[in-house]
């Protein structure tokens, strides 16, 4: 009964901790809004703000940035009132009142533009307002609330006024030749010819600051960055809708939709949708990333010219409708459906833009760069994008663009007329379960809901070895698929058990087994001369590691011709070759020992003959060098008391130097000065007397190393 | 007493004891200067440090936001023991955590100069910009999705030319047991409910 008692009052106790934290959190929350450079940083990407500079003096903002006429301007805020703590890298506004602004925008010293509804919220945490044309003398100090009218008062000289507009019957009108356009605090407006009572078109253009109409009846909708719902009314022969989203905006650009009696309507989520009779759906991204969606028989064209003859990027569709949103810097990303859109056409793209073309289904994705074409979509290969594509990519070492040309009926690319594959795949594929993959494998990651395809591990045990520890170490045995008889094979796996066995029969690896796995894997190889040379036979190994068994931390190569086996430390790999001139078996498993260990980091104990002495040499601790004013010896004590302790590390150095164990780090005459811990061992000569064991040092060193996992 | 608590620890722990992680695998071209040659996804452990050689390059994993997410030493040298001659693989393989906001690798030498950067954001499941974008979703990217975005996007989704096909698949993956690793957790939870109420019913008895 106790224990129930304990265990309810512990359960208790931690609801009453997490009812606390968020009460906490909650209370915080309500309490203080603070800025963050992050939150700068944030409103810049969405407002294009060309430059934010935070003085890390308390009272000084500078903020600059492209606003809605085009025109950038710099304005300042300066008040005692906002704090800028450079050590928690916070900026809190506190206006006057004791309440805290979310959002200021300075435009310039002139106009100050103020996200309203993030200061209401701020003041009274009202509904949502608009506020237009702010003034502002000099700076800001503190907001205020009377009726409709926000006033900001500078503390000590200036005076600001924000007159928010907050009724039903504003419109601002906007005149351009001989059309009017209207649009009212609720986004509905009208265009009509001057002088003309006759309404040429109505349209809903919630949250937008203006619309007019130009001499063509190309109707530019400016819309804002809280343009949430705006429609425009059916379009005429030829004429051209502009409708500039907030990052088009920010960049002066316009993203232009030629069509013939279709309707374009923005929807809550900044979708303009088209009737499936037409030429497309628009999607526009209300942040960084713009979609537009295609549906239609049309061609894609991205050109640097276009839009009727003016300098700027633009992508059409057709001859009828033109896209020109992006810029440096910039993203556009075109959705299509794949029994839609049959060729696309892709210019000369500058600097870091990219156009993103993606399958209807969200997997597939194309990207072109400036250089480059990508293939974002896992194993589907190009022309499953059911579309020719062509695209001008910069080639760096022509210094000019190409043309590449990829065709869906052929199924083949060009590059300037020569035939190459096609583009690159990039990005994995997403998946639920294996069978969505081509690789078989699917890795489903619940912390994160998404499951990629990835390659399948294709490590297999080598049985009569460990199989349960951390240390993965995967064996490869290549085999000439013309020479080599699957028995080669069969005793090369006999072999590799055999290293093993015997490297758990010695200290320290006898009491480790528990921390490796081995696996085997026995691969193709063109040609066995590959391993003659041994930068080679590195890169076939490595290469199948990461193919076949990506994770394991040792690649043992176990080579069927004669060569002097090696160690790559900095790799983890070994290159076991079958014969050396002092291998008297094939893959003598006491030379398997020698090399593992030096993955370890203990150095070889024997010197090398002349031929080799211009070789780099290691020490370790198994081979002493002298250090400083430190002489072989005391450094030799000082090294093996750390693994040894103080009476046998000090004993063991003494005896070494007693006997003239000098000579190890497997170099010639300059090796000579080194000390190694007894006449002979596993890292000396394996095939003599005493070269069979580890010494201490070296035991002692490898369960250190060993201790890493646990 | 003890084996029950034991067994109710194993039981929860059931599904994450053999869970494999995803990594990032970077090859790398070294023969001259440092080049990017592929990245993929794969799926292991992060291997561990063996030796204690002295790391000459350090790769650094960022998010979008630019936040650190890993950092890994490396080592890429020539020497090779008892090969009487410097060995130099031409590819070094790079293995780092995946992390579903990361966007970029920088490799660094020992005097933290750049020597290259990585994009890695193709494989990115939260790009950090606040749009839940169309492979986000709530548990990869709380900053950009929230329930209802996703809930949006879904029926927005729906729209679509949904196949038959399709359709099936959806149900199959969205419902039952087939959908992914759920019904391990499902399962441990089973069991570790069974055996508090054994041990309830146990602690009453005395």
């Amino acid at each position: 009964m106790r224990t129930i008692k304990r265990f309810m009052a512990t359960i208790l106790i931690l609801l009453i901790i997490i009812l606390a934290s968020l009460g906490y959190s909650a209370a915080v929350e309500g309490e203080n809004i603070e800025y963050n450079p992050d939150n700068i940083k944030q409103a810049r990407e969405n407002w294009d703000v060309k430059n934010v500079k935070l003085f890390e003096s308390e009272s000084e903002i500078e903020i600059e940035r492209a606003y809605s006429g085009g025109s950038t301007a710099i304005g300042k805020i300066l008040s005692g009132e906002v704090r800028w703590d450079a050590q928690e890298k916070t900026l809190t506004v506190q206006p006057k009142g004791e309440k805290k602004a979310q959002f200021l925008f300075v435009s310039s010293p002139e106009r100050i533009d103020v996200e309203a509804e993030k200061i209401t919220l701020a003041i009274k945490g009202e509904n949502k307002k608009r506020i237009f044309n702010v003034k502002v003398d000099k700076g800001i100090i503190s907001l205020t609330q009377e009726k409709q009218t926000y006033k900001i008062e500078c503390k000590d000289e200036c005076k600001l006024e924000l007159n928010a507009d907050i009724g039903e019957s504003y419109y601002e009108e906007k005149l351009l030749n001989s059309y009017i356009a209207k649009i009212d605090i609720n986004g509905e407006g009208e265009i009509s010819k001057k002088d003309s009572e006759e309404n040429l078109k109505i349209f809903n253009l919630k949250d937008t600051t203006m619309a007019y109409a130009d001499d063509e009846l190309d109707f530019v909708l400016d819309a804002v960055a809280y343009s949430s719902d705006s429609m425009i009314g059916e379009l005429g022969l030829n004429s051209c809708l502009t409708v500039c989203s907030p990052v088009i905006y920010g960049q002066q650009e316009k993203l232009t939709v030629i069509g013939q009696n279709f309707k374009v309507y923005n929807a809550p989520d900044n979708t303009l949708f088209v009737p499936e009779d037409d030429i497309s759906t628009i999607k526009f991204g209300d942040k960084r990333n713009d979609i537009l969606e295609i549906r239609g028989d049309s061609e894609i064209i991205y050109s640097t010219s276009g839009c009727k003859g003016k300098d700027k990027t633009c992508v059409s569709i057709g001859n009828e409708v033109e896209i020109a949103p992006i810029k440096t810097g910039q993203k556009l990303e075109i959705r299509y459906f794949p029994t839609l859109s049959k060729n696309l056409r892709i210019g000369k793209i500058k600097n870091d833009e990219t156009v993103r073309v993606m399958q209807d289904n969200g997997y597939g994705q194309m990207t072109f760069s400036k250089s480059e074409v990508e293939i974002v979509s896992s194993n589907i290969p190009w022309y499953e994008f059911d579309t020719s594509f062509t695209a001008e990519p910069y080639l760096p070492n022509k210094k000019d663009y190409g043309t590449l040309i990829c065709n869906i009926n052929t199924q083949k690319c060009t590059l300037d007329g020569n035939e190459i594959q096609g583009p690159t795949e990039l990005g994995a594929k997403s998946c639920k379960a294996d069978k969505d993959c081509d690789s078989g494998k699917c890795h489903y990651d619940q912390k994160i809901d998404s499951g990629f395809c990835v390659q399948e591990n294709k490590c297999k045990e080598l049985e009569g070895t460990p199989q349960k520890g951390p240390i993965n170490v995967v064996i490869i045995a290549p085999y000439d698929q013309y020479k080599n008889e699957i028995g080669d094979v069969t005793k090369i796996k006999a072999k590799a058990q055999e290293g093993v066995n015997k490297m758990f029969a010695i200290d320290p690896y006898s009491k480790s087994k528990g921390k490796f796995s081995f696996s085997f894997l026995k691969t193709e190889v063109e040609n066995m001369e590959i391993f003659n040379n041994k930068d080679g036979g590195v890169d076939y190994l490595l290469e199948k590691r990461n193919e076949l068994c990506p994770s394991a931390e040792i690649v043992i190569g176990m080579i069927d011709i004669g060569g002097r086996s090696f160690a790559l430390q900095n790799e983890n790999v070994v290159v076991f070759y079958k014969h050396s001139a002092k291998n008297k078996e094939d893959w003598y498993p006491f030379t398997f020992v020698h090399e593992i260990s030096h993955i370890f980091g203990l150095a070889d104990e024997y010197m090398d003959t002349e031929e080799v002495s211009h070789f780099e040499y290691k020490i370790g601790p198994n081979c002493i060098a002298s250090l400083g004013k430190k002489t072989v010896e005391e450094r030799a004590a000082e090294v093996w008391s750390k693994l040894l302790g103080n009476k046998a590390g000090n004993s063991l150095a003494q005896k070494a130097a007693a006997n003239g164990y000098y000579g190890c780090g497997g170099c010639a005459n300059e090796c000579l000065r080194f000390l190694r811990p007894s006449e002979n061992s596993i890292m000396n000569n394996q095939w003599e007397v005493g070269g069979q064991d580890f010494n201490s040092p070296s035991i002692e060193h490898i369960k250190d190393k060993l201790k890493v996992v646990g | 007493m003890r084996l029950i608590l034991i067994l109710v620890l194993a039981a929860v722990m059931i599904p994450f004891a053999s869970a494999s992680e995803l990594l990032y695998s970077i090859k790398l071209d070294t023969s001259d200067n440092l080049e990017l040659l592929e990245v993929k996804l794969v799926e292991g452990e992060m291997p561990y440090q063996l030796s204690d050689y002295v790391e000459n390059y350090e790769a650094k994993a960022v998010s979008f936001k630019g936040e650190e997410l890993q950092v890994v030493n490396l080592t890429i040298s020539d020497f090779a023991y008892d090969a009487g001659e410097p060995v130099k693989a031409s590819v070094k393989y790079l293995l780092l955590r995946y992390f579903a906001n990361g966007k970029s690798v920088t490799l660094y030498n020992t005097e933290g100069n750049e020597l290259l950067e990585i994009d890695v954001s193709q494989f990115s499941r939260c790009n950090e910009d606040e749009v839940c974008d169309f492979n986000e979703n709530v548990k990869s990217c709380a900053l950009d999705c929230t329930e209802e975005e996703v809930r949006e996007r879904e029926v927005e989704a729906s729209f679509g030319e949904e196949t038959p096909a399709a359709e099936e698949e959806a149900g199959t993956n969205r419902g039952g047991l087939k959908a992914g690793p759920y019904w391990p957790y499902i399962l441990a939870l089973a069991l570790a409910l069974a055996i508090a109420l054994a041990f309830i019913i146990q602690a009453r008895k005395k």
